[in-house]
């Protein structure tokens, strides 16, 4: 039972069952900093992720 | 999460504006936001001639792509830095700002500095006191200098940047916590043209970086994700992060802070806004004849030169 959620440097899991800014508020992840999509499709934070989702976050952020 | 407009599933939300909209209707107020942010600035015409400076990232081909539907006549600049030491970032982004231009039909103009310059950004930036460690300085000294040149040359009305809410929000904090009255002073999305100076407009400054990120996506835009291997710990990423923080904790902290500089610029809070202009216009490069602060040479051609 559980989900993949992966950014660019990472890749947690999660238990899943839930929305998708509860599990980023857990992993200290910033929704203004990421966007999340799942096969393909951007998400909006109150989507649950369900098991056996894998949840690609993109980082938004660049800079130098 | 429905869209606000037509009721389907949302696919972004945008807190600040406490507002949800399908692909759609996202990118079409991405549109009709950008468009009203060069009519509030009077940044340019549909008749004017503009140079979009394009990297191959999220913010340059979400704005060129922009410009392009809203029908602006858009050029594009792509300057090579020669930046391929690590992961290929300049060569990978050179590749997709080509086939941007070309899928669209685009006029693109790339220049690659070492074949011009016979040095590689990081080459010319070795040499230099500060820049072995990491180019930035020279590389924006670079890149504006031969932004606001080929400009000038091309006889171009303006040149647009692609700096958005983020990139503007986190220069101003740097500003503010250095007290840098002189940048202060000067930050603002249109700068008119001066002698020797292109008009610059930054139709973006009132985009989340989260929201041009994900008109690239939604519009299937190709965008270089690797970032330059020189901007890994740099102090604009650390300030973002901190008026990220802020803007979880309060939506739209991060156009608050923006907006309210422009207010207070306006209202004059900053004199040194014309002074700095003023000194700048007394001295000529002896090379490339544009105005500059020092005797002898400008800082362009003086880290060419050497
Ligand atoms: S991170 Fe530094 S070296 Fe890299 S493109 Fe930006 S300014 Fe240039
Ligand atoms: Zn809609
Ligand atoms: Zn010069």
């Amino acid at each position: 039972m559980s989900v993949i959620i992966k950014t660019r440097e990472q890749e947690f899991t999660d238990r899943g069952s839930r929305p998708l800014y509860r599990i980023m508020q857990d992993l200290q992840l910033s929704p203004q900093a990421y966007l999340a999509v799942r096969d393909g499709v951007l998400l909006t934070g109150d989507e649950r992720i369900e098991d056996g989702d894998v949840v690609e976050l993109i980082s938004v952020v660049s800079g130098g | 999460m429905k869209c606000k407009k037509c009721d389907q599933k949302a696919v972004i939300n945008l807190q600040h504006h406490n507002i949800s909209f399908c692909k759609e209707h996202f990118l079409e107020w991405m549109r009709v936001q950008t468009e009203r942010v060069i009519q509030k600035f009077h940044m340019f015409t549909k008749e004017e001639r503009l140079l979009v400076a394009v990297s191959g990232g999220k913010d340059s081909l979400s704005l060129w792509d922009i410009l392009w539907q809203l029908g602006y006549q858009a050029d594009g600049l792509y300057l090579d830095l020669g930046i391929n030491d690590f992961n290929n970032y300049s060569s990978d982004s050179a590749e997709f700002t080509r086939r941007f231009a070309e899928e669209r039909g685009l006029q693109l103009t790339s220049m690659d500095i070492k074949a011009q310059y016979g040095e590689s950004i990081p080459e010319m930036a070795a040499r230099t006191k500060r820049g072995h460690t990491k180019p930035c300085s020279q590389c924006g000294l670079v890149k504006r200098y031969l932004l606001n040149k080929l400009a000038l040359d091309g006889r171009y009305d303006a040149i647009v940047t692609a700096h958005n809410l983020d990139d503007e929000a986190a220069f101003l904090f740097a500003n503010v916590t250095h007290w840098s009255l002189d940048y202060l002073g000067r930050q603002y999305p249109l700068l008119p043209a001066t002698t020797g100076f292109a008009r610059k407009a930054k139709p973006f400054c009132q985009i989340y970086e989260r929201e041009s990120a994900a008109y690239a996506i939604l519009s299937g835009i190709n965008y270089i994700y690797t970032e330059c291997p020189y901007s890994d710990g740099s102090k604009q990423l650390r300030n973002k992060r901190y008026l990220n923080m802020m803007e979880d904790e309060q939506p739209g902290f991060k156009t608050q802070f923006y907006l309210g500089y422009l207010r207070a610029l306006k209202a004059g809070a900053f004199p040194q806004q014309q002074e700095s202009a003023a000194k700048l216009e007394e001295k000529r490069c002896a090379k490339c004849g544009q105005p500059t602060q020092s005797d002898g040479l400008c800082t362009f051609c003086r880290l060419v030169n050497k």
